[in-house]
């Protein structure tokens, strides 16, 4: 399937974002302009949003703008590795969070060596347990 | 004499032996952590913001400017001898590139730090003289002209970093909405939180600028796949005497230019560079070898570029605005620490006013004298792998965001917001005026609803306040500007010879 052009997908995003806030808005008392309710602010802010975003796809109707290449690998990589440091310092303990993250992260780079990520890892414990025993941060490292 | 009287106070501040500490350490780690590829000083602040909280106010506020000071002039640095600019050194690139290509990477090294000196001792006068006077005109201010000065500062900062009024305008509102996410101070009512504990207080500033700019930046840097070769060029720092005296004149003309576009609203850094750069290549004597490696193009940008740095404290620290997305997340920072920037902030605390006025002199003195001859040092980080950096900043940011409420969940919230910024950056939105929106949201919210109140409800209270219709004026006229001149083209731009420079990457 062909990707829509950049201003097409800013003008999508836009209003994505402004259609959430502002049906969300809604659900709040608005109130009236002299005794704001919770739900007018937002609301004026993503009408305004929503402005913007038909502003941009009528401009992306003239100026469609080039190809958007989106690369999922990297940051979906890197959500993982990040998931997997939460999973693991809450439930075991963070010294295992930090291998998860280093092992993980690091194949989103152009080259994978386990022993440089065991280096790696190791360092990144013995800062996170210098965090923990000097500077008292309650890291629970192991 | 009340100024000197007000900056011998500031000198007793930063130089007691503790506040010298945090100013070296700002300086030295904002120096390494800015050289880094791809974290300009936004991200730098971000990812060293945690290590100030355990610090006592003034040395915070102290170390932060310090981590600020460091991370422009690292940036410069890289792009002296990588070409591997971020956001402060974009103009540097030009003319210091090209004279490490002619060997000249130490001259070009000292000019820079030395007009960078320069640039900063000019600024702080401007600052001593006119912070205190300006904090006088703040107090003029009522709510509806406190939300007209916001929304021109929405509309500068989107034309300046962006070049783009709409895409920029557009991720100011984003980072106002977000901003509203949390409980509502005047009812109570907990707005987009969805039952979750987490957002009840608000998303971080934390997060959102580590997701935005550490985690986003880091995975649009290994999505280049780029493998880059160390610095090992020879560097002699010793400029000859015809040398030195090129640097002096350009690099006060780049304070003056520095000094007044800092204090501007939208100013800065980038916009300073690009104007001083500019002035050089109409008046300076060398004119015609600017483009082609000449110290001139080196001088006035460098010194433009730490004047405006210095400079754009002033609308933040005397009318409690702040001018660019940098000085958002500084306000925010003054925030944690329980100061409130602006015209109270003088009175109120002048120890830390003036001590943090007297210590950017101090942290000139120390990238002077540290940064400038240990510079072959600071280039070894580049010897670091990538591999091996990447998952290291990645921890600092899971580290500098757990120590906010030391809670891992909060991970989560600054890891969504890197998939959040990094969505943005693909689609060729810009997340520096996210930041600002973000800041400046909830006072936005607050002065408006105060307006409305004192108006009985009446918009029209935004036109009928003489300095809100002033700023609106303003705001109507550069929205005109920008329109006429996006359909004219950027002949400007073209005209300085950086068409290779899109406005785009002259972001943050």
């Amino acid at each position: 399937m062909k990707m829509p052009r950049k201003t097409v997908l800013q003008g999508l995003a836009l209003a994505v974002i402004g259609l959430f806030f502002a049906l969300n808005s809604l659900s709040y008392p608005t109130g009236s302009f002299a005794h704001f309710g919770p739900g007018r602010f937002p609301l004026i802010v993503s009408i305004a949003l929503l402005g913007l975003a038909a502003i941009t796809l009528v401009k992306s109707r003239f100026d469609p703008g080039e190809q958007i290449h989106l690369t999922v690998r990297n940051i979906a990589i890197v959500a993982l590795a990040l998931g997997a440091f939460v999973v693991l310092s809450k439930w075991v303990d963070m010294a295992s969070g930090v291998v998860a993250l280093v092992f993980i992260a690091t194949t989103a780079g152009v080259s994978y060596s386990w022993t440089r990520n065991g280096l790696v890892a190791a360092g990144l414990i013995a800062v996170a347990l210098a965090f923990e025993k000097l500077l008292g941060l309650p890291l629970q490292v192991i | 004499m009340e100024v000197l009287h007000n900056l011998s106070l500031g000198f007793d501040q930063a130089l007691t032996a503790s506040n010298l500490g945090y100013c070296a350490i700002g300086c030295v780690l904002g120096t390494l952590v800015g050289l880094l590829p791809g974290l300009g000083p936004l991200a730098t602040i971000s990812l060293l913001l945690p290590l100030t909280y355990s610090i006592p106010t003034n040395g915070a506020i102290i170390m932060l400017a310090g981590i600020y000071y460091g991370a422009q002039y690292g940036d410069s640095v890289s792009a002296i001898t990588m070409k591997m600019p971020h956001a402060s050194g974009i103009v540097a690139c030009i003319d210091v590139y090209k004279m490490t290509l002619k060997g000249q990477t130490g001259l070009a090294l000292f000019t820079a730090g030395l007009s960078s000196f320069i640039g900063g001792t000019v600024a702080i006068v401007v600052l001593a003289l006119l912070a205190p006077s300006l904090g006088q005109v703040a107090f003029l201010f009522g709510p509806a002209d406190y939300c007209a000065l916001m929304l021109l500062g929405f509309f500068c900062v989107s034309v300046v970093t962006t070049g783009s009024l709409l895409n920029g305008v557009a991720m100011c509102l984003v980072g106002v909405l977000v901003g509203t996410v949390g409980t509502d101070l005047e009812s109570g009512v907990q707005r987009f939180t969805f039952g979750l504990p987490a957002l009840a207080d608000g998303i971080s500033v934390v997060s959102v600028a580590l997701g935005c700019f550490g985690i986003a930046e880091l995975t649009k840097n290994l999505d280049n796949r780029e493998e880059r070769t160390p610095f090992n060029g020879a560097i002699r720092l010793r400029p000859s005497l015809a040398e030195f005296k090129r640097i002096l004149p350009s690099a006060f003309r780049g304070s003056v230019v520095g000094s007044i576009l800092g204090i501007l609203p939208g100013g800065g850094p980038v916009i300073a560079q690009f104007v001083a750069y500019g002035l050089d290549k109409k008046v300076s004597k060398y004119r015609n070898e600017i483009g082609a490696g000449a110290i001139e193009g080196v001088a006035g940008q460098a010194a433009a570029d730490e004047a405006a740095a210095r400079t754009s404290f002033i609308p933040l620290m005397s009318i409690g605005i702040p001018e660019n997305a940098v000085m958002a997340l500084m306000m925010a920072a003054f925030i944690i620490k329980g100061v409130q920037p602006g015209p109270t902030m003088i009175a109120q605390h002048p120890d830390l006013f003036w001590g943090l006025v007297a210590s950017m002199w101090v942290g000139n003195c120390f990238l002077l004298l540290l940064n400038v001859p240990l510079v072959r040092i600071w280039l070894s980080v580049f010897k670091v792998p990538y591999s091996v950096l990447f998952p290291a900043i990645l921890f600092f940011c899971c580290i500098g965001t757990f120590s906010i409420n030391n809670d891992i969940d909060d991970v989560i919230t600054t890891g969504a917001f890197g998939i959040f910024g990094y969505v943005l950056m693909r689609l060729g939105f810009d997340p520096a005026p996210l930041m600002l929106g973000y800041v400046l949201g909830p006072m936005l919210e607050e002065y408006f609803r105060r307006a409305m109140v004192l108006s009985h409800g009446s918009l029209t209270t935004f036109v009928e306040e003489p300095i809100s219709a002033t700023l609106l004026a303003v705001t109507t006229l550069l929205v005109i500007a920008t329109a006429i001149s996006a359909f004219r083209g950027r002949a400007a731009v073209r005209a300085l010879g950086l068409s290779a420079f899109e406005p785009e990457k002259t972001a943050h």
